[in-house]
């Protein structure tokens, strides 16, 4: 086992899985593909509801499509292109037989953390391309901008945290492609509740202080909860 | 104890109970007509349905009816939505939505969704219920 600390051996994973991504671009180039054929798609039904509005119940006019409607839908786009990419890391090792070599030179902790970081960074990465290219395609508007950003890093955080636990299961069995999304599901469902329930915040315009903490805090907390239950139960999946 | 194992489970005890919070909102609770102008957020109302008043409307492409819960409280319900096939001849309906005031500042409860109860379905002319396992048929 190597001697450096679970940190230094996580930024060393980190930075392998970064070069290997450089070279091979398999993750990107798959979550990419699918990020801006599903914009490209969008793009051209928005044309049918583009400045449709009806009547809601008292007789205002509102939009067809609202802004609430339209982070719904960047989120859907987020979700399935995340998952499209993220099991890669784990899959990657296990199909390559470099899994074997990460266990005997690295702490199961330090892997966890490693492939972490690496899936948060190529989220947050693609929300960086994907998210200001969407809002100029549908105009979004970023509603209250002191939330948006704490809502879309919370969103990224637990969507990052929930594909890297599930990609770990799932590189163990034989068709982990299907197992990652039979097993991301259940999990992503209450993550999506949660971020739906916070990102309707940015667009409402009676929310109170202690629905933002408890919306905002619930999402980021989910995050962290799922973060702390898998970096305890991970060398479960990993040494077995 | 471990100390990391210690911070870990501290974390995800604090964690766990504000994201069950933040849960809570998400699902509707079962309120009455009073309480439901009261709290003025989501929530679900139960009562008979005042068949009399039913009608549907072009121009907020809604249907319309008198709701009257167990207080005898009434509340116009403002429903939009595919109207639920036994609708006319429920005695009863759950809807779930949000009060609102209209332009008299009357309150309107605008409902996207609505269960509607239908014992009826499954008495006979005479009213019994039908115990249909086992395809014996036999009259409970």
């Amino acid at each position: 086992m190597n001697s450096m600390p679970w940190h230094k051996q996580a930024a060393a994973l980190w930075k392998k899985d970064i070069r290997a991504e450089m070279r091979t671009r398999v993750a990107t180039g798959s979550m990419g593909v699918f990020a801006l054929s599903a914009l490209l798609l969008i793009a051209l039904s928005m044309l049918s509801v583009k400045g449709v509005e009806y009547r809601d119940a008292l007789g205002r006019l509102k939009p067809a499509w609202d802004d609430a409607g339209k982070m719904a839908l960047l989120w859907t786009l987020l979700c399935f292109a995340a998952f499209t990419g993220l099991a890669h890391p784990f899959v990657h090792e296990e199909e390559s037989g470099t899994s074997l070599a990460l266990r005997l030179y690295m702490s199961a902790e330090a892997v966890y953390a490693g492939k972490l970081l690496f899936n948060l960074t190529t989220l947050a990465a693609m929300m960086l391309v994907i998210t200001p290219a969407y809002m100029l395609l549908t105009g979004m508007n970023t509603g209250r901008l002191i939330l948006f950003f704490p809502i879309m890093i919370g969103g990224c955080f637990g969507l990052g945290s929930v594909a890297t636990v599930v990609a770990a299961l799932a590189a163990k069995a034989k068709s982990s492609g299907a197992l990652f999304g039979a097993i991301g599901l259940p999990i992503l469902v209450v993550f999506l509740i949660l971020l739906m329930q916070a990102a309707h915040l940015c667009y409402a315009g009676n929310a109170t202080p202690i629905s933002i903490v408890k919306d905002v805090g619930g999402l980021v907390s989910f995050g962290v909860m799922i973060v702390a239950l898998s970096a305890m139960l991970f060398h479960f999946i990993w040494d077995d | 104890m471990n100390k990391a194992v210690l911070i870990g489970l501290l974390a995800v005890s604090v964690a766990m109970g504000f994201t069950l919070w933040a849960f809570s909102s998400s699902m509707t609770p079962y309120v009455d007509i009073h309480q439901a102008e009261q709290m003025g957020e989501r929530v679900q109302v139960r009562g008979k349905i005042l068949h009399n008043t039913v009608r549907w409307s072009d121009r907020q492409h809604a249907l319309i009816f008198m709701l009257q819960d167990k207080n005898n409280d009434q509340i116009e319900v403002v429903y939009h939505g595919a109207k639920p096939e036994s609708f006319d001849t429920a005695p009863e309906t759950a809807a779930s939505g949000i009060v609102e005031r209209g332009s008299s500042g009357t309150p309107i409860f605008v409902s996207d969704s609505m269960v509607v109860k239908c014992p009826s379905k499954y008495d006979d002319e005479k009213g019994l219920r039908h115990n249909i396992h086992a395809g014996t048929g036999a009259k409970v």
